[in-house]
């Protein structure tokens, strides 16, 4: 086993044996490889220029230094190509992402592995063990550790787990990268997003497609969301946004200089600028502030059969599809359908004999505490926004308001210390996709039904909610 | 409206005028009276050259310093900037709690009790995540320099001889004297300072684009950091120094806002020193602890918990428990500590300065936003004039010259 601090600053010897100079870098080509080839090797006095010599001119490489088939006027360099990576330039000391573990590291030291006269990377060494090492102390700490009983761990990451984000973005690089991040929970990927130096997020948020790219992003902590906005190119951006949940959108761009949203909100597409330009009318702290106007919302003459029909047709999200709210020809609510119900109801049923009436809503201007308030007294996924002309605004789901209800009451530490052994395990169990794995909510709940889910909330609010009653 | 348009650049300077800076100013004046004032033009000069250079290295590496260093230097080279910033902000905390200290002591409160419960507030505010609403608190009550300006104003000194004192340089080689300019260069430019700018610059996402805002955020700063130390050295030099009464405790030191405040100068001084040590508190040794894990890749943020990041919470635990350790010791000479963790800072901050302005010049990192000549310039001679002071200190300490 080799490693990278091991050779660097080795002698470089040619086929005469004159030791004429100094390994400075060896360069990896970026591609599919799981444990990539050394291609090449950067002799200190070509460091400046960046001439690389190519790997099929060398011998024999050990850890006392590499050895040259030909004569050192012979040799021929060449430039660095566009998908060739420095590995002590671009990688040693730098950050990079480990997928299995789903963090950001900082590689002490590359392990390398030789098979003839090719040396393969086949590890980072982010553990305490290459740190030791690099300061010329493992052997000393090591043997301490060791005499304790408490060996030091070797804390190396198998490189097809490894992924190198930043500097210079090629196709191939970026499409390596979507390979590599692509099994990660969005979730996850906006937890890494935060530890990443700018031009590593930008990378990131460029390799993957503007769905995922969305979703990363609507998991993320507002303060990052707005860097990412206006650190990706604008296009891109837009992109971004256009893709993201509209409330999401419209929270992020009323973060952003007002110039820099108008030229965000101008590259979008037409009728989802509008909406966010709407939302973003509202003040932001209200219910009007944190709805969606994504919701489903039925006339109330449709039949079961019909509504089935179109909620195949329409392909709903999955956090609006849990209430079916009916409103009649002014786009008033005067009912909400439980999945339940049209379930069990037979096919030519009308909707209007078997929706609920009693309805728990928030006016637009209800506080956030409020509507946090209503969601949890009366267990609701969601709660309908509903304007002083009974017209169906928009609705607030709880997983909106709970992100932001965490930020505010500082609880961060929920997600910090996350099982992430559940969230593997997941991984791993669902294969290919980790949304698999993940537990839907209890879909059948009415408005005021059971509870929606495991958690037991306890936080006392007095919402002012307009007559809610039980269900007969 | 205020606060929007607080940038990093003032954010820094705030935390800066901390209870060592008003310490080692208020001692400047007390001790030398205007002896000292004329280097207040130099070291604003070299103040804002240096802030730049850190905010324009993170505007365009988008990396924090921490980062950087350990990119481009490497391992052993990250290991003795990170033990030089422990080192420094080490003492650093060490002023905080001596500040919280004698700021107690002037309202009558024991350290033993004092000390502790500041500890507390400082983990609370931290840990919990409150630091954020809290920040606007201990910002707005950073109004409280103003009293130096005023005092100083009331004060009447002799603004003739004040601003001929301002821009006529003066030396000496005494060892009081040069301990006291070491001091007041460490206090005004810290080593602490130029990572936490950096890191702030790079959080906020500020971009090339906006860089000419940050450039006039950092001018703002540094201007006003260093005309209320100008007014603390006035208004200390106006009262304490002209009754030559030697400062021994904060209670003396307080004697600055007399003019302005009457028989409430001591308590004035006392809420301005909590404030100060408080906030700075809240600031530096959980920096610190970032920027080394980070350097060393090892897991840091107060969203983990101690068991995933132990060497953060530890490193951080220390810095706090250790510097309340030193001030709890029975008579501790807490206006002596403020002072010396000071100088500590000007003695190593030529070690900061030497890899900022190796950064700042590489070609291949900066691409056109390498440094300017008269930046180099006004920056290598700081660092020179900081190692030259620092020997002339040791060798004064060594052979008493002319003293």
């Amino acid at each position: 086993m080799l490693y990278l601090s091991q050779l660097i600053s080795r002698p470089v010897q040619d086929a005469t044996g004159d030791a004429f100079d100094r390994i400075a870098d060896l360069v990896i080509y970026h591609g599919t490889e799981k444990f990539p080839k050394i291609t090449g090797i950067l002799l200190s006095g070509d460091r400046s220029r960046v001439a690389i010599i190519p790997w099929d001119a060398v011998a024999a490489v050990s850890a006392s230094g590499i050895r040259l088939r030909v004569e050192r006027r012979h040799l021929t360099t060449r430039p660095l190509q566009p998908d060739e990576v420095l590995l002590r330039d671009n990688i040693f000391d730098c950050q990079v992402v480990d997928t299995d573990d789903l963090k950001v590291v900082r590689v002490n030291d590359i392990e390398l592995r030789q098979v003839g006269t090719e040396l393969r990377v086949v590890g980072a060494d982010v553990g305490t063990r290459s740190l030791l090492r690099r300061l010329g102390l493992e052997p000393f700490v090591a043997g301490v550790f060791e005499r304790l009983g408490r060996p030091l761990p070797q804390g190396v990451i198998p490189w097809n787990l490894v992924a190198v984000l930043g500097g210079t973005m090629t196709p191939l690089k970026l499409s390596i990268a979507r390979a590599k991040l692509k099994d990660i929970h969005p979730a996850d990927l906006a937890d890494l997003l935060e530890e990443l130096d700018r031009d590593e997020r930008v990378e990131m948020m460029t390799a993957l497609g503007d769905e995922t790219a969305a979703e990363v992003l609507e998991e993320a902590q507002p303060a990052v969301q707005t860097t990412v906005i206006q650190e990706l190119p604008t296009e891109r951006a837009a992109d971004v946004l256009e893709e993201m949940a509209p409330e999401e959108a419209a929270d992020v761009l009323g973060e952003l200089p007002e110039h820099r949203a108008d030229e965000l909100i101008s590259l979008m597409e037409e009728g989802k600028a509008e909406e966010v330009s709407r939302l973003l009318e509202y003040p932001p702290e209200t219910a009007a502030g944190k709805m969606t106007t994504e919701f489903i919302a039925l006339p109330e003459t449709m039949t079961i059969e019909q509504v089935l029909a179109r909620l195949r047709g329409t392909h709903p999200d999955d956090q609006t599809i849990y209430y079916l709210y009916v409103v009649d020809a002014q786009e008033r609510l005067v009912g909400v359908l439980s999945i339940r119900s049209l379930i069990i109801s037979p096919p030519q049923t009308p909707i209007s004999q078997v929706m609920r009436t009693d309805l728990v809503y928030v006016e637009p201007d209800a506080s956030v505490d409020d509507v946090a308030g209503a969601l949890v007294k009366y267990d609701l996924l969601a709660v309908p926004v509903v304007e002083s002309g009974g017209r169906l605004a928009g609705i607030v789901t709880v997983d909106h308001l709970l992100d932001r209800l965490l930020e505010t009451y500082g609880s961060r530490k929920l997600g910090g210390g996350v099982d992430l052994l559940r969230r593997k395990a997941s991984r791993d169990a669902a294969g290919t996709s980790p949304l698999a794995a993940a537990a839907p909510p209890q879909a059948d709940n009415g408005p005021q039904g059971g509870s929606p889910g495991r958690d037991a909330h306890t936080r006392a609010a007095g919402p002012e909610v307009d007559t809610p009653h039980r269900p007969t | 409206m205020f606060f929007a348009i607080m940038g990093p650049g003032i954010i820094t300077q705030s935390v800066d005028n901390d209870a060592g800076g008003i310490t080692t100013y208020s001692l400047a004046g007390a001790n030398f009276g205007y002896a000292l004032l004329w280097t207040m033009i130099p070291v604003t000069i070299a103040l804002y050259v240096v802030q730049e250079m850190a905010s324009r290295l993170g505007v365009v590496t988008g990396k924090g310093l921490a980062d950087l260093i350990r990119e481009r230097f490497g391992v052993r080279t990250t290991v003795l900037v990170m033990l030089v910033l422990i080192v420094a902000d080490f003492g650093n905390t060490l002023a905080e709690f001596s500040g919280l200290a004698a700021g107690g002591e002037l309202f009558g409160i024991t350290k033993y009790l004092f000390v502790p419960i500041g500890a507390i507030t400082v983990w609370l505010l931290v840990v919990r995540g409150t630091y954020r609403s809290t920040e606007r608190i201990f910002l707005g009550a950073s109004a409280f320099y103003v009293c130096y300006v005023i005092s100083g104003v009331l004060a009447r000194p002799d603004w003739g001889v004040v601003l001929r004192a301002s821009v006529v340089p003066s030396f000496s080689f005494k060892a009081d004297y040069l301990l006291m300019f070491v001091g007041v260069i460490g206090t005004t430019i810290a080593p602490w300072m130029q990572f936490y700018l950096q890191s702030t610059v790079v959080e906020k996402g500020i971009g090339a684009k906006d860089y000419g805002y940050t450039r006039a955020d950092v001018l703002i700063g540094t201007l006003v950091t260093d005309v209320v130390a100008w007014f603390i050295i006035v208004a200390c030099g106006a009262t304490i120094f002209v009754h030559h009464i030697r400062v021994e405790t904060a209670k003396d030191a307080a004697l600055a806002l007399v003019p302005l405040a009457g028989r409430y100068a001591a308590a004035l001084f006392g809420i301005g020193l909590i404030n100060a040590s408080l906030f700075s508190a809240s600031v530096l040794p959980l920096a610190t602890s970032h920027y080394v894990c980070e350097a060393l890749g090892f897991e840091a943020g107060v969203d983990r918990t101690a068991r995933q990041a132990p060497v953060f919470y530890g490193l951080y635990v220390v810095l706090i428990a250790g510097a309340c350790a030193v001030v709890l010791l029975p008579n501790a000479p807490l206006l002596r500590i403020l002072f010396l963790s000071q100088v500590a800072n000007g003695v190593l901050l030529p070690f900061i300065l030497i890899f900022m302005l190796l950064l700042v010049n590489q070609k291949r990192l900066m691409g056109g936003y390498t440094n300017s000549a008269p930046f180099n310039i006004v920056a290598w001679v700081t660092t020179i004039a900081m190692i030259v002071l620092t020997l002339a200190l040791v060798v004064t300490q060594i052979v008493p010259f002319g003293g």
